[in-house]
């Protein structure tokens, strides 16, 4: 088991390592001086470009930067903004927050209403109930995250006055939330609907039911645990597509967040901050897929020896 | 079954219960302003050349002198004269006044201010160009300074009523570095800078020991309003939403359609700021590609219908504008209206005087079998580039719109890499044009300057340092006609309509008034309506 | 992990599969739907420039901002353009960006997982590393970086979200490659001097093309959704291009007073993912249940 732990663990490393040196190849590549990029137009003299240029240490060779950079990463010091001149870890960990908040938001509407929707059609396969609830699922993978927000906006912030559109607390959180997690609803729906018509197939339920015990005590107690597994496994992807939600819904709703940070550091050229959003939503990525591995190594031995072998 | 859902649905309803009482409430008066853009950088007038910034700077900081309209009122200074050979001003400075770290205001402040514009280091984008031909700022006594100027410098008053030209704590800035201080700004003004968190808000508090206003308001002492704050709200209708749900009392740059609807809606306010400057205008690359031929860049003048593009694009609310300078703006000539009116058959038979035809029949015109295409990066107004382009579309322009930030249009500056930009400018003195219009301002690589035209004329530039000197209204009047008269000829600048500041607000507030310039608000006065 | 699907043989059986497989898909009635509707937005867009009322980039055709009637079905935008004729055009940009991105991935992601496959070893090693690290980008996280570097404009769009897509391709290329490889027929016929590479491709085609196809279309709406939402985010089309995904961030300023400059494009947009769904879940259901899962990876 500790072997099988520390395999893992020693096996992201190079991943991780791959993954740094990619961003550092990508962002050596994006046009424009970082002189002008880091000045932002100001007037300078001469003698200030070559102070900026050699405090960005572009005086040295690109190895001696590349190895730079590793140890700046592994250390967490990724530079300052462009923009603001402030360490790009500070306005990072000033974003963090909100976009964790609509990420946990999003995470609470998938579950409660995929699963729900899910287990509804999945209990009763064919019936209006189950039509409906894959319609809805449908509609959920269907739907671009820009447009549900826009329609949310439209029908519940505006027609409606039922949500704030802007501000904090939670109330403010709601329709954010449905955007970024209905794409979740749709997907959790889908797949638990399937997984639980599978379950519902195997012995034990059928013995279950046979036994005469009740059908909806059979379904929560067994096949609802059973079917649950593959969804967490795919817990790694969700978190990503909730990460792409975030850069939408971000900007829809006038919402602070890593994705809205990302998206102008983009469009502004801000290198340090692009490359600090991407090292840590990657690396996140990576390690949150590698606890997600790791559990369901616990719940299930049998993947974990495939697995390992 | 259905009963776990609708429990599981009831909860998720009930969450923005629980929420309320998290939303804070303060006693005393709070304004939210909601701000169209979410890019600030800076917060210190020295260095900042957006106004966008400079609406929550100008309530931190204070000038020597005021301006409200066209008057000047005492701000940090209480009497300034001019010397005989109009090169040195001299201040009379107030007393008692400390900025918001106890730090006094004094000569040595002022001395401080001005030097360090001058400063390389510092990297003033606004005030460097607002402060002229300064030379240096002799302290006469401990609330006495004398400002020197290396040549004469007409729009010196208007220059230090400048929000730019605010003074600030000597003590922050040596404390914080520049950097700091952008951040953390330090002034003598109504209000005082608490916190910024990137993206989401500014907020600023009341300054309880502030009685030094300037005379046009309507009272003195501390104001009424106990917190400030700046929401960055870049999405029009999201900040429309806001202001009407109540999340914020007072935004900015609303469309004209909103505009409209709340001028007859008791519950909202309404203040239209006609801006004075350079209205918004396209200029024309002339040192590269079609537009290097005035035959090319007049068609394109005349393909535009100005009055239907402003009705079009503002609902009425904005004026045709037609020279460099805006209508409001002191000294504008109207000689400029009759220049290069919407004429799209004089537009083709220019077209076609200068080799373009369209041979091909694709509906663009070629000439040595290059296209008539023009690039246009488009920062501001994505409407009105899109309107422009279709227009310019019939007679035989093919124009590429490409939405762009700030970051890629400098770029673009620096590699002399577009044919047609847009500018403006908020600015009340003439004295605005050597800004886009003076050889010296052509950008470099790496340096950032306004003439993007990168027209290149000795005569013009001679025009334009002759004007900045001349001290005689007459004179000055003069030359500034002649320099309007030129710049219209050269055919580089097309001015497309005034800038209009669109500003909405929740009518249980009063007191919101123009900064000189009409766009920004300042909130000093603003009191609980009754 | 790595997807093993057996190799099916080719030629007349594979035909006669390939008609059992549409009748399989156009009897579903969900199929059926999602085919219809794709269509009738595929020949809308092509035949737009024979249809459309008016021109997509013409200014004041009818009043501006004016709801849909009989003369403007989707009503007029801004600048009194007609909705209706964009949205129909638009779909020419959407549509075809969409499936340009899936070839774009589909061919490189193939081309590259049957590479390191074929040459195994450490290259393989190597290769599957680089496959994991870019899984381990969120997907328009990637993309965006991709336009970072390459600029905004549509066709550069199509490469950065192509580039995203590439590593599902290649594993399951690559999977099937190495199925193949060791499969002692292969083996046998490389001992009698066939070149190895001409046999597996031989073998491989028949055995991944329906795996591929599912992929590609379950691909082609997550595309279809990126490159409509980098346009959003004002990284994609450029005006006046009636792209529908930059037709919905031009309607957000005037949403309250125009609502039908958002709702059209957006339906358009919503339909055309929600048909390609609808065929590639009777899709995978035919041809490869395990991809439509989600637990072939």
């Amino acid at each position: 088991m500790t072997s099988y732990f520390l395999r893992r663990l020693a096996g992201i490393v190079p991943v991780l390592f791959i993954s740094w040196t990619l961003i550092f190849a990508v962002l050596q590549i994006i046009p424009g001086d970082p002189v002008n990029l880091m000045l932002a137009g100001r007037p300078a003299s001469q003698e200030v470009r070559e102070n900026v240029r050699r405090n960005l240490g572009l005086d040295k060779p690109i190895l001696s930067r590349y190895v730079n950079f590793l140890w700046r990463v592994v250390r967490g010091d990724l530079g300052d903004s462009y923009r603001t001149r402030q360490p790009v870890i500070r306005e990072v960990g000033a974003q963090l927050r909100p976009t964790l908040e609509l990420a946990a938001g999003g995470l609470l509407v998938g579950l409660v209403f995929g699963v729900s929707l899910g287990v509804l059609s999945g209990t009763r396969p064919n019936s209006w109930a189950d039509t409906g609830s894959m319609m809805f699922a449908l509609a959920g993978i269907s739907m671009p995250s820009f447009w549900t927000a826009m329609l949310l906006i439209f029908f519940f912030g505006l027609k409606l006055d039922l949500f704030p559109i802007v501000g904090e607390g939670l109330p403010a959180l709601v329709l954010p939330s449905i955007s970024v997690g209905f794409f979740l609803v749709g997907n959790l729906a889908r797949l638990i609907r399937s997984t639980i018509l599978e379950v519902m197939t195997e012995d034990y339920i059928r013995t279950g039911k046979a036994k005469g015990l009740n059908h909806l005590r059979v379904v929560f107690k067994h096949a609802l645990r059973n079917a649950m597994i593959p969804p967490v496994t795919l817990l790694g992807v969700q978190f990503a597509l909730l990460i792409g939600g975030a850069v939408i819904t971000e900007t829809v709703f006038a919402r602070p967040g890593l994705g809205q940070l990302l998206v102008t550091s983009v469009l502004n050229k801000d290198v340090p901050m692009v490359q600090a959003l991407v090292i840590y939503t990657t690396s996140a990525y990576i390690v949150f897929n590698l606890i997600v591995d790791l559990l369901y190594g616990v719940i299930d031995p049998r993947i974990r020896d495939a697995r390992s072998g | 079954m259905k009963r776990q859902a609708s429990i599981l649905l009831a909860v998720l309803l009930a969450l923005p219960l629980v929420g309320l009482s998290t939303g804070f409430a303060q006693d005393g008066l709070t304004v939210v302003w909601g701000e169209d853009r979410s890019d600030h950088s800076t917060l210190d007038p020295r260095v900042t050349q957006s106004r966008h910034e400079e609406q929550m700077i100008l309530q931190i900081f204070d000038p020597l002198i005021y301006r409200d309209g066209q008057d000047f009122y005492p701000g940090l200074a209480t009497s300034w004269e001019v010397s005989d050979d109009d090169l040195s001003w001299t201040f009379q400075l107030r007393e008692g006044v400390t900025f918001h770290d106890g730090t006094p205001f004094n000569a040595e402040a002022v001395k401080f201010t001005f030097d360090s514009i001058q400063d390389p280091e510092l990297g003033s984008q606004g005030a460097i160009d607002v402060l002229g031909p300064y030379a240096s700022t002799e302290i006469l006594g401990d609330l006495e300074v004398r400002v020197n100027f290396e040549r004469p410098y007409a729009a010196a008053l208007s220059a230090f009523s400048e929000t730019e030209l605010s003074i600030v704590s000597p003590t922050a800035v040596q404390e914080l570095g520049n950097d700091g201080f952008a951040r953390n700004p330090v002034g003598t003004g109504p209000f005082k800078f608490v916190s910024w968190e990137a993206g989401l808000r500014v907020t600023l508090e009341r300054n309880e020991d502030y009685n030094w206003a300037p005379a046009f308001y309507d009272h003195q002492g501390p104001s009424e309003v106990e917190r400030v704050v700046l929401r960055f709200i870049p999405d029009t209708s999201t900040r429309v939403a806001a202001l009407e749900a109540g999340e914020i009392n007072i935004a900015d740059l609303v469309t004209p359609l909103d505009l409209l609807s709340y001028q007859s809606d008791p519950d909202f306010g309404t203040m239209v700021g006609n801006v004075a400057g350079l209205p918004f205008s396209i200029m024309f690359n002339t040192t590269r590609g079609p537009l290097m031929d005035p035959l090319v860049r007049q068609a394109f003048m005349h393909a535009v219908d100005r009055p239907r593009l402003a009705e079009n694009l503002f609902f009425g609310f904005a004026a045709p504008a037609y020279g460099p300078l805006s209508a409001s703006t002191p000294l504008y000539w109207d000689g400029v209206e009759s220049y290069y009116n919407y004429d799209p058959e004089r537009a083709m038979a220019l077209l076609e005087q200068a080799g373009w035809t369209d041979s091909d029949g694709d509906g663009v015109r070629e000439k040595d079998g290059e296209e008539l295409s023009l690039f246009f990066p488009s920062l501001l107004e994505p409407d009105t580039a899109v309107a422009v382009q279709a227009e310019v579309a019939k007679v035989g322009f093919d124009v590429q719109v490409e939405n762009v930030l700030k970051a890629r249009q400098d770029e673009l500056i620096f590699a002399n890499d577009y044919d047609v930009l847009v500018i403006r400018w908020v600015s009340n003195d003439p004295g605005v044009l050597i800004i886009p219009f003076h050889s010296r301002n052509i950008p470099e690589p790496g340096i950032f300057k306004f003439n993007w035209s990168r027209i290149d004329d000795p005569v013009l530039d001679q025009l334009l340092e002759d004007a900045e000197a001349a001290t005689s209204p007459d004179e000055r009047a003069a030359l500034y006609q002649q320099i309007q008269q030129m710049i219209m000829d050269g055919a580089t600048f097309f001015a497309l309509h005034d800038q209009l500041q669109m500003v909405a607000f929740s009518s249980d507030f009063s007191g919101f008034r123009f900064a000189p310039g009409n766009w920004q608000v300042r909130f000093y006065d603003v009191t609980r309506a009754n | 992990m790595i997807s093993n699907a057996p190799a099916r043989e080719g030629g007349r059986e594979g035909r006669s599969r390939a008609r059992r497989v549409w009748r399989q898909l156009v009897m579903n009635p969900g199929a059926f739907i999602g085919a219809l509707i794709l269509l009738t937005l595929v020949v809308g867009a092509v035949v737009a420039p024979w249809v459309a009322p008016y021109d997509w980039k013409e200014q004041f055709v009818g009043p501006r901002l004016s709801p849909p009637s009989a003369t403007h079905w989707f009503g007029t935008d801004l600048f009194g353009r007609d909705v209706f004729s964009r949205v129909l055009y638009g779909g020419r940009f959407s549509l075809s960006v969409g499936i340009a991105t899936v070839l774009f991935s589909m061919i490189v992601g193939s081309l590259f997982g049957l590479f390191i496959a074929h040459f195994g070893g450490r290259i393989d090693h190597v290769g599957v590393m680089i496959i994991d690290v870019m899984l381990g980008f969120p997907p328009i996280v990637l993309a965006i970086l991709i336009v970072a570097v390459l600029g905004v404009g549509l066709p550069n769009v199509v490469v950065a979200v192509g580039i995203a897509g590439i590593p599902r391709f290649a594993r399951v290329v690559r999977g099937s490659t190495l199925a193949i490889k060791n499969r002692p027929f292969v083996e046998a016929s490389q001992a009698l001097g066939a070149g190895s590479l001409r046999v597996v491709l031989r073998h491989l085609l028949p055995s991944v093309l329906p795996t591929i196809t599912v992929l590609a279309t379950l691909n082609l709406a997550g595309a279809i959704i990126s490159t409509a939402s980098l346009s959003f985010l004002g990284l994609g089309a450029q005006p006046p291009t009636p792209e529908w995904g930059a037709m919905l961030n031009k309607s957000r300023d005037y949403m309250r007073f125009a609502s039908w400059t958002m709702i059209f494009p957006g339906l358009a947009l919503f339909l055309s993912v929600m048909s390609v769904n609808l065929l590639g879940d009777r899709l995978s259901e035919v041809l490869d249940p395990r991809v439509s899962k989600g637990r072939g990876d």
